[in-house]
């Protein structure tokens, strides 16, 4: 499990923002092997904080497009895509902290979401890549269960509560938008 | 003329059903908000749960 990931490359940088505390958001792509394209999009805030996401490019104007499920069979091999863009991001920005969120899993066919709102499928998957693959001497580890959200602190940082407060006010601000 | 002032004229039922649309309403304008709890993770604890089938990334 996550031992390989697919090429990525650069779709273009969006600067075109609506959202508080959002920067620009980088965007990348990548091919599965039966030819499925993903977008990654990584997210800029203030103080070099990065949040993730991925999705399926033919999901890109629906709603759900973080919470449906593709059932492609590479979702160790996605995930491990996204921790490659991350650890390039962490080498560009060395100072860099990096959140995500593990959406709830929406049913196209049943038009509802199929689990409850908090410790998701995506949330234990990406949970478990982190915790596994991210060292808790470059990174310190937070993370909030019951809303599915993940916080790695950069350790080279000197002021590690300053950068929870003011991720937590965005995560807040992200999810009750 | 005598007004005989009673409450058995009101419809309580009808108030209540008045009510609950009021609340129904006030709570679809304000939803729950969504508060963080970020707890940290002790390094012993990261530690702990690591499969060791995995080797930390190097940065």
């Amino acid at each position: 499990m996550f031992d390989g990931a697919y090429p990525y490359s650069g779709l273009g940088i969006s600067s075109n923002i609506t959202k508080q505390h959002l920067l620009k958001t980088y965007k990348f792509f990548f091919n599965t092997e039966e030819g499925v394209r993903y977008i990654i999009n990584v997210e800029h805030y203030n103080n070099n904080i990065f949040i993730l996401k991925f999705h399926p490019r033919k999901l890109k104007s629906n709603k759900y497009k973080y919470n449906i499920v593709t059932n492609t069979g590479h979702f160790s091999k996605i995930v491990r895509t996204n921790i490659n863009v991350l650890i390039d991001f962490y080498k560009k920005y060395p100072n860099s902290h990096f959140g995500f969120i593990g959406a709830m899993t929406y049913c196209q066919i049943k038009k509802c979401y199929t689990e409850s709102q908090s410790i998701t499928s995506r949330f234990k998957l990406y949970k478990y890549a982190v915790e596994n693959l991210i060292n808790p001497d470059d990174f310190e580890h937070h993370f909030d269960e019951e809303n599915n959200t993940y916080l790695l602190i950069n350790l080279k940082c000197n002021n590690i509560d300053y950068i929870k407060d003011v991720s937590k006010i965005m995560f807040e601000d992200y999810m009750n938008y | 003329m005598k007004h005989n002032i009673s409450d058995s004229n009101i419809d309580y039922s009808k108030n209540k059903a008045a009510s609950a649309v009021s609340i129904a309403k006030d709570s679809k304008s304000n939803p729950t908000k969504i508060v963080l709890n970020l707890k940290k993770r002790d390094k012993s604890e990261l530690t702990s749960v690591k499969n060791s089938a995995y080797t930390y990334l190097t940065l």
